[in-house]
């Protein structure tokens, strides 16, 4: 495991959390593992419990024999400003309304115009439909757990929960710390923490290669401190809530202005692949993209390096080999022999990321269950596990498009434009033009991808009948697909270019 | 029985028969009809002039058609350094008027591995005896070759690097000398020149007089389509070559450029439908004047049929996939409902008419339906298609045509490419370039209200927003557009002017290809999705990026502009933070 943590008990957790670490969770959408991700990295971090010793965060601290801690500043001040009179008005407590229309009118009192046509309170609305438009996971949830894009380092906020028993019974009152501290922001048995284990993955990579550390800080810091005005805003509305809130300035701010968090471990086969994680991570942030696009790009990479890590601990531990290809069908043609094989590829994909479920310790996990009264059927412990393990490869490989159909039988991965994209900026420096069958080749060995008959071979051996010209068509559409793209120039005859262009 | 021998040497540039026996260049070379149709390109005279300079390794590479072999053939010829008409695989030849030897290799994917590291060492090496090489290679077995080299006689170099220089040579094209690992070689990439540029020349060619000599004197002159061809295209030559090298630029433009094989593949096959003199004495009847009329072969049809084996021409196939003959264009209407053909040239006219004539009989005695019938939309189409290419075209009338079958702006295009615009034709342009910034970096479009300025907010594509941070802002006024003169190092022909952006913050110029100004255009017109080709957004992105940059507003971070759209147009605000309070400007 990494990191080594001594008298761990890792045979009591549930499976997947056993043979894929602690833990990548079915319910967390495609920002959050992104957004979780930047708030490890930005916040001060450590080894020890307390936050006086934690660095200065903006960083990749790689903890030696025991967990990493970091500490993110919840700011439910700002949270509530910008979210709560936007949200579902079910989930909105009393508590909070009032918080908020107080606090309002103090922020109010504190602004100056001299424009006859605006009025502080639309001075207040308009900061926060400017913060507001940046909004990142909304679908109907409660103003706590909602998210931004990660645009400024005060706005990527923790996960936090309020529970309904609690703050539906809460009066405002000011000074009263519960009005910010009544949620739980580290509930293990809710919160997903897929970000964290890909930030201990990262770790991983720059392990490896040391080198890269200083330029993924530098890469991750030009994303998120781009636009300092916005931390400008934001860090006024959080200081005006302490000053408005808490007159009283003796109070105890853990929990308040910072809170800590824990990360747990991965498993050690996932290094593996962290070199290629570190240099895919530089080449994308160093590509000179429109900021927004550059974060949905990450988004989609931190999700496909999260199946390839499964995929390869899952064929680890069944056949101690990283063989499980991805077979990319870009063919249209339903009857044709790439989709079939694209489809049974798939099908054994899943499969093998659930098997490998059973190389876990069952009986030690039943143990714990019984201890704790809750169920412990067998056919009840793997259906879980299959939510958090292939049914979680498949409902991320659908949220970037990159396994289709969205719904219904014969999945498979193909490629749509942004996949493409990513392929791009992630697999070449930017600025280098590299043979399109140097390209094809690199898509194997960060990803196994296989699209065309060289990278088939290769992979499935001469041996097997395999049907090249259908590896041919695909992997001419490939090509057509990266030249309507713009990356790819045809040199001369059958000689053609890939370029990462975002330089 | 009279045979003109050039309609077999036509029906043998194509490749949409079996007996292809000239498609490939050296059989065309030794063909006497080539020496009359041949064009000779400048960039010959550029080869032998670098020749002539110093000892130089010269590398022709390219597509296949590209006409790499014509081109030596041409530089030996001039340099009377050819042995008849035939050229070798490899050969050591000694030219007088340059006193001294020219090895060249014919091309170096019919020799073997190891005669082809062998050939690669003898053309650099002669170099340093003072004479020069010239070697025809396809890309693969050059890159092979080169490293083969490295491997027999090392000097230090990585595979790779001699990689990337090759690739970087090829890409850029320059004309200039440049290093493949240690040796110093020019490279030269054919599939990067402009060809559409020779287009004239060559239907000229093909259309001398003396290769139709036989046809005008033959007895079967009056039921022969390729006489009738012949005759069409000469009788409107000057629209015939408009429109076909128009086509060709589309594609130039558009990144689907066609090889000069694949160009002449489909003028002779449009000339010939590959039909042989005995065929039009012997075997031929019905309507096939019409039928295999240079309007209908030209584009894939044989009368209103599409014909299989005329798609196994790639220029042919690209023009089917534009379905060029199903848009709507000026005259339908006097073609379609006042059944006047009077706007074709005569011979068409007259081959047309009566087909169109005989064919409408059926709809006013029989049921079937004129606009659903798929033989009368067919037909309709084959009249389109003379229309394209032998309507009496005037000047205007054939730019608003090609605006009507391309693009909106492709005259405009054209137009710009080939001269000087005037000041207000200029201006025009910019306001547009202007207006169509302004939607793309704000994302509403310029209202009558707005100032002479473009915003430059924090803005996410998929989505306007109302309420948008101000990080910067360009004066229109420091938004400029030129027209400049580029030329071409290989051929002075191959200059053209183009359009290019350039602001005054920003170094460098921004050029504007034909996609680019479509773009524009749709922008400004409104068009619903204005989503980007992905080829042409990455320029745009960087052009943003660096405008990002460059003017942003500088100074103090703490005041924070706003920009806020409203339905009186957009409006500034200006917050000013300090310590506990917000100033509103």
């Amino acid at each position: 495991m990494f990191p080594h943590l001594k008298d761990f008990e890792r045979d009591s957790e549930n499976l997947q959390i056993q043979i894929y670490g602690q833990r990548i969770y079915r319910s967390q959408t495609l920002y959050e593992y992104l957004l979780e991700f930047l708030l490890v990295f930005i916040s001060p971090k450590g080894e020890s419990d307390s936050l006086d010793s934690a660095d200065q965060g903006f960083s990749f601290f790689i903890p030696k024999n025991s967990t990493l801690k970091y500490f993110p500043n919840p700011r439910i001040g700002l949270k509530r400003f910008i979210f709560l009179n936007k949200s579902d008005p079910e989930k909105r407590f009393k508590v909070d309304k009032d918080a908020l229309s107080n606090f309002r009118v103090y922020l109010q009192e504190n602004i100056e115009t001299d424009n006859s046509n605006l009025n502080p309170d639309m001075v207040l609305d308009i900061i926060q439909d400017l913060l507001y438009s940046f909004n990142a996971v909304t679908g109907g949830r409660s103003w706590f757990a909602q998210s931004l894009l990660p645009v400024a380092p005060e706005l990527i906020f923790c996960e936090a929960m309020g529970k309904k028993a609690v703050r539906k019974s809460m009066e405002y009152k000011r000074n009263d710390e519960k009005v910010d501290k009544a949620f739980s922001f580290t509930d293990r048995a809710f919160m997903a923490r897929g970000g964290e284990v890909y930030y201990l993955h990262v770790l991983q990579g720059i392990l490896q290669k040391p080198e890269y550390e200083e330029r993924l800080v530098e890469g991750l810091r030009g994303l998120l401190q781009g636009i300092p005005q916005l931390s400008e805003v934001a860090n006024y509305i959080q200081k005006m809530w302490f000053l408005y809130h808490y007159e009283d300035n003796s109070i105890d701010f853990d929990g308040i202005s910072w809170i800590k968090r824990e990360t747990s471990w991965i498993p050690d086969n996932y290094s593996l692949r962290a070199g290629y994680t570190v240099i895919e991570l530089d080449n994308l942030l160093r590509s000179r993209l429109d900021p927004f696009e550059k974060i949905q790009l990450l988004g989609s990479l931190i999700a496909v390096q999260i199946i390839r890590m499964m995929c390869l601990q899952s064929t680890e531990l069944l056949y101690n080999d990283d063989s499980q290809e991805w077979l990319i069908d870009l063919t249209d043609n339903p009857n044709g022999s790439i989709r079939k094989m694209a489809v049974s590829s798939y099908r054994k994909l899943e499969e093998n990321v659930f098997r490998a479920v059973h190389e876990a310790n069952l009986k030690k996990y039943q143990e714990k269950l019984r201890s704790q009264n809750k169920k412990s059927s067998e056919i009840h412990i793997y259906k879980e596990a299959s939510e958090d393990t292939n049914k979680l490869v498949r409902r991320l490989g659908k949220d970037i498009e990159f396994v289709v159909p969205p719904t219904g039988k014969n999945m498979r991965f193909t490629f749509n434009e942004n996949m493409i994209k990513l392929l791009v900026t992630s697999l070449i420096i930017p600025g280098e033009r590299i043979l399109f069958s140097t390209f094809l080749n690199k898509c194997y060995e960060h990803f196994r991808m296989v699209i065309g008959p060289t990278e088939a071979i290769k992979h499935f051996g001469e041996k097997q009948n395999l049907d090249l010209s259908s590896f041919d068509e695909n992997v001419n559409i490939m090509q057509q697909m990266l030249k309507d793209c713009g990356f790819l120039r045809d040199l001369s005859d059958a000689v053609s270019i890939v370029e990462n262009p975002f330089v | 029985m009279t045979v003109n021998n050039y309609i077999k040497y036509l029906n043998s540039m194509n490749n949409a028969n079996s007996s292809n026996e000239n498609a490939i260049a050296e059989s065309q070379i030794s063909n006497p009809y080539y020496e009359k149709i041949r064009v000779d390109r400048n960039i010959g005279e550029y080869i032998i002039q670098k020749i002539k300079q110093a000892p130089n390794v010269v590398i022709l590479t390219g597509h296949a058609g590209d006409g790499k072999t014509g081109l030596l053939y041409q530089i030996l010829k001039s340099l009377n350094a050819l042995n008849g008409n035939s050229i070798s695989k490899f050969q050591e030849v000694y030219s007088q008027q340059l006193n001294t030897t020219i090895f060249y290799v014919k091309d170096m994917s019919e020799l073997n591995k190891e005669e082809q590291i062998n050939v690669l060492k003898h053309a650099l090496d002669i170099k340093n005896h003072g004479g020069s090489s010239i070697l025809i290679s396809n890309t693969g077995p050059l890159i092979e070759a080169f490293k083969g080299l490295e491997q027999a006689y090392p000097t230090g170099v990585s595979m790779t690097e001699i990689e990337m220089n090759l690739l970087k040579l090829m890409d850029e094209n320059n004309g200039g000398i440049g290093k493949v690992g240690k040796y110093d070689v020019l490279l030269i990439n054919m599939a990067r020149i402009d060809n559409v540029i020779i287009i004239p020349r060559l239907l000229r060619n093909l259309l001398a007089d003396d290769l139709w000599i036989e046809c005008n004197n033959c007895e079967s002159k009056k039921k022969c389509p390729i006489y009738h061809n012949y005759l069409s295209v000469k009788e409107n030559y000057v629209n015939v070559e408009k429109f076909i090298s128009s086509y060709y630029r589309w594609l130039y433009e558009t990144d689907r450029r066609l090889t000069i094989r694949q160009i002449l593949s489909q003028i002779s096959y449009s000339l010939t439908g590959n039909l042989t003199c005995d065929d039009i004495k012997n075997k031929l009847n019905g309507n096939t004047l019409f039928n295999y009329h240079f309007s209908n072969l030209f584009f894939g049809y044989v009368g209103v049929i599409k014909n299989k084996d005329a798609l196994q021409i790639k220029a042919i196939q690209e023009l089917q996939n534009l379905q060029l003959d199903s848009k709507e264009l000026p005259n339908d209407y006097s073609f379609f409902v006042q059944e006047d053909f009077s706007f074709l040239t005569q011979t068409v006219k007259m081959i047309i008419q009566p087909i169109w004539n005989s064919e409408m009989r059926r709809y006013t005695t029989s049921s079937s339906d004129l606009l659903k019938s798929e033989r009368a939309r067919e037909l309709r189409k084959a009249v389109r298609r003379a229309q394209i290419l032998f309507g009496n075209h005037d000047e205007d009338s054939i730019s608003n045509m090609l605006n009507m079958l391309f693009s909106p702006v492709f005259s405009e295009y054209l137009k710009i490419r080939s001269k000087q615009l005037n000041l207000r034709e200029i201006r025009e342009i910019r306001n547009k370039i202007v207006k169509a910034l302004y939607t793309m970096f704000v994302g509403f479009p310029m209202g009558n209200f707005d100032e002479e300025v473009i915003y430059l907010p924090v803005n996410r594509k998929e989505m306007a927003q109302p309420v948008q941070l101000l990080l910067g802002k360009i004066e229109a006024s420091s938004i400029h557009v030129e027209q400049n003169y580029i030329t071409s190092v290989y051929d002075r022909e191959e200059g053209y002017y183009r359009l290019e952006l350039r602001f005054e913050n920003v170094d460098g110029k921004f050029p504007i290809s034909l996609m680019l100004l479509d773009y524009f255009n749709k922008v400004v017109k409104g068009a619903v999705s204005t989503k980007l080709n992905p080829s042409l957004s990455h320029g745009v992105d960087k052009l943003k990026s660096k405008l990002y940059q460059r003017y942003r507003f500088n100074g103090n971070q703490t005041e924070i502009k706003i920009l806020i759209h409203t339905a009186k147009g957009p409006k500034i605000i200006t917050l000013e933070i300090y310590d506990k309070g917000i100033y509103v400007k």
